[in-house]
């Protein structure tokens, strides 16, 4: 399908949303919008996922913690084991959109879930929720957002033309982030990562600044483009980056990088279970844990879990240097200075793009390590 | 251990661990928003008000918003110290 053809019918659909359906409907039509779509190129799944979401919803009252740890069961298995992959007829085209959408909707749901329990989100309808948990342009890759924040926005869209002009801009701003730079980059680097052994290590390093902009302008091309058709149809969808490569240490990039995911991890694995009743060795062993945890739900390959170890042991080392910047002024007197913040951006850029080539190389397989699952 | 008291233990704990002596919170400041409170900061500060105030927090209570001001939390704790 062309982009003006798609363009147009956005166009039209937006109209149509703002100046035919009443606003009491708009909610509705979104979300009969987003399933009809999903239903369109994956009848099955849509069904799957609009059954998950009234699972959640009935269980959300009074089983939320059964409800949420049976997602994240669902979840594991479908990571682990990937049944849906085998049903996909060969040149589908969407198998590897599947595991992907899910994430989304299950990180959504065992947040409804834990956040109803806890009393900081409403029920809500049966509709808000599905609209909540799957409104198309978040399937593919987020944000995940909280029904406690977005639940009012729910219930009746309001029309503002400010919000519709940014809207259009982020969507714009999205589509030149994928299509005029991320998807060249990604065709310019493609040649060096195909036969990394021919390649060599040092421009494999090198292009690790290029292909770290690359991931950057393609994910947050995609998040653009959420919050873009968010604000076109009324909903003010949560970011999901914040000038990550402004970071002065690990921790801070991953409070600036995916950010919805990570809150997600950080509210309901890290503060939960390591936070509570906490000790020195317990939260090192968090920090290490959730990191690792985060990396291994992108796959459980060994570039993964090679990933989860750089970036949670990086993570260890930067709480011990807070621990030795109460203890040492000099320290925390060189850390703060305009050239020490500096060093700090360039070591953790470094950090953080060198990690990225464990995306696009199969390190288990130059390493001669045998599958880490059958 | 009334409000008054909680809040002026967790603010000099907050400027001695987290601001290093260099200056003391507003009672209204949004400690997020400062870039003081993060989930490392937060970890300490619940060490702290276990150990040192004696008031024991559960899971659910462990949601960064509810430590976001000192007021915010020498109303809540004072509240749950007190039931």
């Amino acid at each position: 399908m062309s982009l003006p053809l798609v363009a147009g019918a956005l166009a039209a659909t937006v109209v149509f949303y703002w100046l035919v359906v009443p606003a009491r409907l708009r909610a509705g039509v979104l979300l009969a919008l987003s399933v009809g779509a999903l239903a369109w190129v994956a009848p099955t799944v849509a069904g799957a996922f609009l059954a998950l979401v009234v699972l959640a919803w009935l269980l959300a009252p009074r089983a939320s913690l059964f409800a949420a740890l049976a997602l994240v069961a669902l979840l594991a298995f479908f990571k682990l084991v990937n049944p849906v992959v085998a049903l996909v007829p060969p040149g589908a085209g969407w198998s590897a959109a599947v595991p992907i959408g899910l994430s989304y909707v299950v990180f959504r749901l065992i947040s409804y879930c834990v956040d109803v329990d806890r009393g900081t989100a409403p029920r809500g309808t049966l509709a808000e929720v599905a609209l909540y948990a799957l409104f198309l342009p978040t399937l593919l890759a987020g944000p995940v957002d909280r029904f406690g924040r977005i639940a009012p926005q729910l219930a009746a869209p309001a029309f503002d033309l400010a919000r519709l002009q940014f809207g259009a801009q982020r969507v714009v701003l999205g589509l030149a982030k994928k299509g005029l730079l991320a998807d060249p980059l990604a065709d310019a680097l493609a040649p060096l990562y195909a036969d990394p052994a021919a390649t060599g290590p040092l421009v494999l390093l090198a292009s690790a600044p290029a292909l770290a902009a690359q991931v950057y302008l393609d994910f947050s091309g995609y998040t653009d483009l959420a919050v873009g058709l968010g604000a076109l149809f009324g909903l003010q969808i949560t970011e999901n980056f914040d000038r990550p490569w402004l970071a002065t240490s690990v921790a801070d990039f991953w409070r600036r990088w995916h950010i919805s995911v990570m809150e997600f991890i950080r509210d309901y694995v890290f503060l939960p279970v390591f936070a509570y009743r906490p000790r020195p060795w317990k939260v090192r062993l968090g920090l290490f844990a959730t990191l690792f945890l985060f990396m291994i739900w992108h796959g459980p390959t060994w570039s993964f879990v090679l990933l989860g170890v750089w970036h949670g042991g990086a993570m260890v080392v930067w709480q011990l240097t807070q621990d030795a910047k109460r203890t040492r002024p000099g320290l925390r007197t060189a850390l703060a200075s305009p050239s020490g913040r500096w060093a700090s951006r360039l070591l953790t850029l470094t950090w953080v793009s060198v990690s990225f080539l464990a995306f696009e190389l199969d390190l288990g397989a130059l390493l001669g390590l045998p599958p880490l699952l059958p | 251990m009334d409000q008054t008291a909680i809040e002026r233990r967790i603010s000099e704990f907050v400027t001695e661990r987290f601001l290093y002596g260099e200056r003391v919170p507003a009672r209204t400041e949004s400690l997020l928003e400062a870039g003081v409170l993060d989930s490392m900061t937060l970890v300490q500060l619940v060490a702290f008000i276990e150990e040192s105030l004696g008031i024991k927090l559960g899971r659910g209570d462990l949601v960064l918003e509810r430590f976001d001001t000192i007021a915010g939390m020498g109303a809540w704790l004072a509240a749950r110290a007190a039931s």
